[in-house]
């Protein structure tokens, strides 16, 4: 243990104390990630503020009293003019927001108040009245305006289903549930892939140049004839590389937090669900981070002790990396929230990425976050073991 | 009775060759024997000068006797520790120095000399004075604060050879101690290798220089295609004749050997 620490001691000299290896992974992509996102951000806004001020044409057939209330309501945050046309014109006009001059056609039907009434009083044998929205969803005004004006139809919708009846609620807060409600998706679908790739291209150039680099130049020989144990050389290595590749990670995470709440517009939901996260939850997170780092850390380490330069490390990464990436977007596709199966936990990778899932989507479960944190720890030990074996062996590391 | 420190039983090691390794060689062998069946004896407080052509394995030889490789056949024993079985014990013991082996540039030799002082387990008081005492015996100490990769050449293999010997190891294996060094630094380095001779340590170093070892060897061993060809102390070896003529009358004598056989 006494050499362990000796070596990781030494490496993080290396590392803090070389300025330009220090900026090249910790501040650098940070700083680059924070540039760009708030550039595109401020890019976003201008083109939003340019739409804002665009008055989107809406024509209705019918036009029931109950629509027209909701939608009073909102204006003038609604900027739309609406024009009442007859039946026999749906046709032509349904071609105008085909052709994207019209943004939006309503179609309501005929006694849409009555028939509404009759639901909302619970008449025997109602029927709920239809309503139809035409729209485009090339053109971005035409899909923005079908958006506000469903969203009001379906609050219609919801007050007249009975156990949803809450006919006091302002519009506002429906909208707001739904800002929280993406920042969670987004939370719970985007950033444990971000946390993945952060921390693994951050892991691949710091085990090239760790490994494959010092074999390269021939320093690594010099260590191997000291009377560390190979183990105790490899265990301080790779303990080096997950400090470094953690920090690395997390400049990078930060710049994401700070910039990405804007670039997406999405402040108010961010920090909604930011403070609704409990401590624990932040140490389940911090543990999956450990899980993650330490398993990509020594793959990576394994490919990297395999390579002879450094070179030829980076190509060996570069396959691992792109499966990290297939592996990394699993939980977007699966929206449904974290996996139930408490065996998925145990699949490296997957698993920790699951239980971040489960955490950022507040369904987490202390058993599944053992399970992966567990599970890796087992899975990097024995991978750990292979670099061990590897620093061993003298064809690999000896040979030309 | 001088005791033996350093012993080889038949050491046996191969090399496969690749595709290109055998075009650039000439050769259609798919394995070559780098060492084949090689032994030899160190007794202590000897200086071992193990000389050969390039390629004779000489270098492999070496290695395997620091641990770095394995012999596939045979043994080696240093200071009664096997190679094969107890080869921490054998890192404890000896000193290896080989231009393969770098320092990291980016460091400075002070900070690489703990850090191999503290790799080797030397007591930290003892370590500050014996680094005191080596940074000034090869002036070292007025660049003890220069990063590795802003030293001469010359320099460097200073340093080199200071942490090869970090814990003041008994045995000492050498291999090609003067490799392209300048007259000036390989003075240094013959003169530092006399030192730990009148210090009562055992050296082999590996060479195809014969004033090298004219100059410092009591003992020789001349190896040609991995085989050992004659052994003993430098002056029966020679046997009244310089020792290049010597070797040329070895080689000749070994080639028109090896053509008989394979004649037969």
């Amino acid at each position: 243990m006494h050499n362990t620490w000796i070596v990781f001691k030494k490496e993080m000299a290396r590392f803090f104390k070389d300025f330009r290896l220090f900026f090249s992974t910790v501040i650098f992509p940070g700083l680059l990630l924070f540039i760009v996102y708030n550039v595109i951000g401020v890019g976003l806004q201008s083109f939003m503020q340019g739409s804002e001020d665009y008055i989107a044409s809406v024509y209705t057939v019918n036009y029931p009293e109950t629509i027209r209330s909701a939608i009073e309501i909102q204006d003038p945050a609604l900027k739309i003019t609406i024009t009442a046309i007859e039946e026999d014109e749906i046709v032509t006009y349904r071609d105008l927001v085909r052709d994207q001059e019209v943004d939006l056609l309503m179609v309501f039907e005929d006694d849409f108040d009555a028939k509404y009434a009759d639901v909302i009083n619970g008449v025997s044998g109602a029927e709920a009245p239809y309503a139809k929205l035409y729209y485009n969803s090339t053109r971005t005004e035409s899909s923005s305006v079908y958006t506000q004006i469903k969203a009001i139809i379906d609050h219609i919708e919801e007050m007249a289903t009975p156990d949803l009846i809450n006919l006091n609620e302002p519009v506002e807060i429906y909208d707001q549930a739904t800002e929280r409600d993406i920042a969670s998706f987004v939370f719970s679908s985007l950033f444990p892939f971000l946390i993945l790739i952060f921390i693994s291209s951050g892991v691949v150039g710091l085990t090239a140049e760790s490994i494959a680099g010092e074999k390269e130049r021939g320093t690594l020989a010099t260590v191997l004839v000291t009377p560390i144990r190979r183990g105790e050389y490899a265990v301080g290595k790779i303990l080096a590389l997950a400090v470094e590749a953690l920090l690395s990670g997390l400049s990078s995470f930060i710049a994401v937090l700070l910039s990405f709440p804007q670039l997406a517009g999405l402040e108010g939901g961010f920090s909604l669900v930011l403070s609704s996260f409990k401590i624990t939850d932040y140490l389940g997170i911090l543990l999956m981070i450990i899980a993650l780092v330490l398993f990509v850390v020594t793959l990576m380490s394994i490919a990297s002790a395999f390579a002879r330069t450094v070179k030829e490390a980076s190509s060996y990464s570069a396959p691992i990396m792109m499966l990290l990436m297939v592996i990394g977007v699993t939980p977007l596709l699966t929206q449904g929230g974290a996996a139930t199966n408490a065996l998925i936990y145990l699949i490296p990778i997957i698993g920790p990425l699951q239980a971040l899932v489960g955490i950022f989507s507040f369904s987490s479960s202390l058993i599944n976050i053992l399970l992966a944190f567990g599970s890796t720890l087992v899975y990097a030990t024995l991978l750990a073991f292979v670099l061990v074996k590897m620093f061993n062996n003298e064809r690999v590391m000896f040979k030309q | 009775m001088q005791e033996v420190v350093i012993s080889a039983e038949r050491l046996y090691k191969s090399f496969q060759l690749s595709r290109k390794q055998q075009k650039l060689t000439g050769t259609n062998l798919r394995v070559i024997k780098a060492v084949d069946n090689l032994s030899l004896q160190v007794f202590s407080g000897q200086i071992y000068g193990l000389l050969g052509p390039n390629g004779a394995g000489k270098t492999t030889t070496l290695r395997i006797l620091a641990t770095l490789i394995k012999p596939e056949q045979g043994d080696a024993h240093i200071a009664g520790y096997s190679v094969k079985t107890q080869a921490n014990k054998v890192r404890e013991t000896i000193g290896f120095l080989t231009s393969d082996l770098k320092l990291e540039d980016f460091f400075t030799p002070n900070y690489l000399y703990d850090y191999f002082s503290a790799l080797h387990g030397v007591d930290p008081e003892i370590s500050k004075v014996r680094k005191a005492k080596l940074f000034s015996r090869f002036g070292i100490d007025e660049f003890a604060e220069v990063k590795v990769a802003n030293l001469s050449t010359g320099m460097r293999q200073k340093v080199s050879l200071v942490i090869a010997i970090v814990h003041d190891p008994e045995i000492i294996i050498f291999d090609e101690p003067t490799n392209g060094l300048d007259v000036l630094t390989a003075k240094v380095v013959t003169d530092f290798l006399i030192d730990l001779k009148e210090a009562g340590k055992t050296i082999i170093v590996s060479t195809h220089i014969f004033s090298l070892v004219e100059k410092i060897c009591t003992h020789v061993g001349i190896i040609i295609e991995g085989k050992m060809i004659a052994e003993g102390e430098l002056a029966i070896i020679k046997d009244g004749l310089t020792l290049e003529d010597r070797f040329f009358n070895l080689y000749e004598a070994y080639q028109i050997n090896k053509e008989e056989q394979h004649n037969a």
